[in-house]
């Protein structure tokens, strides 16, 4: 009986250490580990300078780091005499290796070198082999006189080997951690922090009055007054315009009635804008329409007048010859109502009489048809209405 | 309809991250190196020189080296390192036998010098230690946990009493062989010379304190103790 009380404690207390957990605060050692292999290749390449110094035909002091010592280093001095013994040419350089665990390239290298008292560092590198030490070894032993930018020397025999030192040197390997993945649903959070952001600043700002567009390209600009509606026609929206008229709103190629001209083109609406003295600066590409005869591209603006005003319209480019007109469409059909006078240059102008009020088109072309790039194009008022 | 879909957009956005940052996150570490990284710190030393010794300068390494790493010693670690250092007129190389006991460091030099032979050590506290040091956070890839990751990188680590009483057992146990073992041989040979066996000691109380100063090393960075092991 007694010994079945006085075992049964003891029982206890065996399966409680049994199953104790250990959860010490002390870092596991680990047998083969980054900094150890750090050491090892200090000493491959301590030999390997060395050895290579030796074939260059030098005879210069090569020292290492400690053990345990990290980082773990290697050096090598020279001092080369020259023209006699008093004096020398002296160069230096210090490779210093970093253990980087968990990383794509587990070693960093950094070289720090001196010849003939310029002096420069390099560092992020993510290998230093044969070649490297041998290229260095050469700079620095070997080659007699110093170049001028001796660090770009060294960069360039280096740059092979850097890692991305600057998030922009997409050329170079980035030194990313191995062991993790992207956390997507945290990126995902952010992604969606920002846009709601930038969404709600923007309306906010939108309301309070919109952006300055800085009068630049708006592929729905306007005239304030040019609110016009004629019912049965189509009808273009603007964020500014209750509703404007087209006219026509046929997709027919028709041919033009100028006389001056046997230009064919599209007859479709015009979605830009024009207002009145003010720059607007747009393009011609290949992705706009072309005339289908000569093939040469062309963007239509659309300006409401009233009937007696004067304006002029000039067009501006230095990467085209360009090629201004103005008219109208008219039951579907092209009509030519101004050209500017004769003569190919950088500034295209012409000026108009409007008989009318209703909307009228101008038409900013290039004259050849390999014609693409920027152009300006600016209506002033000249009086009238 | 913008602002409530950018205002609906920015809280969807804030829980996730809320969500995420409250999430358990543990730590995967890549542990540290058998071996502390060397920041010593002098304590105290003793060294002799033997006349007409020097021919014997492998005999008396091989006695004491059997009784440093003898099969009945187990206590203190025992090797012999290859160390480089710039002299008077050009690079020296030497081996030195290192006993180690925990934070304690013990260099024994055993050189001839023409037909004498220099007999030496001198005990050193180390002060390096390693602290973790965080790289990233983010998703584990071999888990799929969250995770920090972690490295180390070497500091400073102040000493204590149970340091110093380490060390001062590695110094005295080191120095009982070396005695036992040039008394015998000087016994052997009659050599008429009175070795002085009494040990130099170093400044104790700037052992402690050292962790205030920078240590050596021109890019020793000194920081707070952290004790991570």
């Amino acid at each position: 009986m007694d010994s079945t009380t006085t075992a049964s404690p003891a029982h206890s207390s065996t399966e409680a250490a049994a199953t104790l957990v250990d959860a010490r605060p002390i870092l596991r050692r680990t047998e083969d580990n980054v900094w150890d292999r750090a050491e090892q290749l200090r000493s491959q390449l301590y030999r390997l300078i060395e050895d290579t110094c030796r074939n260059l035909g030098f005879e210069a002091l090569v020292l290492q780091s400690d053990p345990y010592i990290h980082p773990a280093w290697v050096k090598v001095e020279s001092w080369k005499p020259e023209r006699g013994g008093a004096l020398t040419a002296r160069s230096s350089m210090s490779v210093t290796i970093t253990a980087m665990p968990y990383h794509l390239y587990e070693f960093v290298y950094r070289v720090d070198w001196a010849k003939q008292g310029r002096q420069g560092v390099t560092d992020h590198l993510h290998a230093f082999r044969e070649h490297e030490v041998t290229q260095m070894l050469r700079f620095l032993l070997k080659d007699p006189d110093v170049p001028l930018f001796g660090d770009g020397e060294a960069a360039r025999i280096l740059e092979n080997v850097q890692l991305r030192t600057e998030w922009w040197h997409i050329w170079k390997p980035r030194n990313r951690v191995m062991a993790l993945r992207r956390d997507r649903v945290r990126a995902g959070s952010g992604v969606l922090l920002a846009a709601g952001a930038f969404m709600t600043l923007g309306g906010l700002a939108s309301a309070a009055g919109g952006f300055d567009d800085g009068g630049g390209y708006d592929p729905l600009l306007y005239d304030t007054t040019a609110v016009v509606s004629v019912p049965g026609t189509d009808t273009v929206t603007s964020p500014f315009v209750d509703s404007v008229t087209v006219v026509p709103t046929t997709d027919s190629v028709v041919t033009t009635t100028s006389s001056d001209t046997t230009m064919a083109q599209a007859a479709t609406p015009a979605r830009l804008w024009l207002a009145a003295d003010q720059d607007f600066t747009a393009w011609l590409d290949a992705g706009d329409r072309a005339f289908t005869n000569t093939g040469a591209r062309y963007e239509d603006w659309s300006y409401y007048a009233s009937a007696g005003e004067r304006i002029a319209v000039t067009m501006r480019s230095t990467d085209f010859v360009p090629v201004v007109t103005l008219g109208q469409y008219v039951d579907g059909r092209w009509n030519e109502l101004a050209t500017p006078p004769g003569g190919a240059g950088p500034d295209s102008r012409l000026e108009f009489v409007v008989p009318a009020d209703g909307v009228y088109v101008i038409t900013a072309a290039s004259r050849l048809p390999e014609g693409t790039g920027s152009y300006t194009l600016r209506l002033d008022r000249l009086g009238g209405a | 309809m913008m602002i409530p879909l950018g205002i609906l957009l920015a809280f969807a956005g804030l829980a996730g991250l809320v969500v995420t940052g409250r999430a358990r996150r543990l730590v995967r570490s890549a542990g540290k190196p058998l071996a502390e990284p060397r920041i010593p710190f002098f304590l105290d030393a003793w060294q002799t020189v033997i006349f007409g010794a020097g021919v014997d300068e492998s005999l008396i390494r091989d006695r004491l080296m059997a009784l440093f790493t003898g099969a009945h010693q187990q206590r203190f670690a025992c090797a012999v390192e290859r160390i480089w250092r710039w002299g008077l007129d050009g690079k020296t190389e030497r081996e030195q036998i290192v006993l180690r006991y925990r934070r304690g460091i013990v260099f024994a030099q055993i050189y001839s010098y023409g037909s004498d032979l220099y007999v030496g050590w001198d005990a050193r506290m180390n002060l390096g230690t390693w602290i973790e040091k965080p790289i990233a956070s983010g998703i584990d890839r071999e888990t799929g946990e969250r995770v920090q990751v972690m490295t180390v990188e070497r500091a400073v680590q102040p000493t204590t009493e149970y340091d110093l009483v380490d060390v001062n057992c590695l110094l005295e146990w080191t120095h009982a062989q070396v005695t036992q073992v040039l008394r015998r041989y000087v016994r052997e040979r009659e050599i008429d010379q009175e070795i002085d066996f009494t040990i130099i000691r170093g400044d104790r109380q700037r052992a402690t304190g050292q962790e205030e100063k920078r240590p050596d090393g021109p890019d020793e960075r000194s920081r707070r103790f952290r004790r991570t092991a």
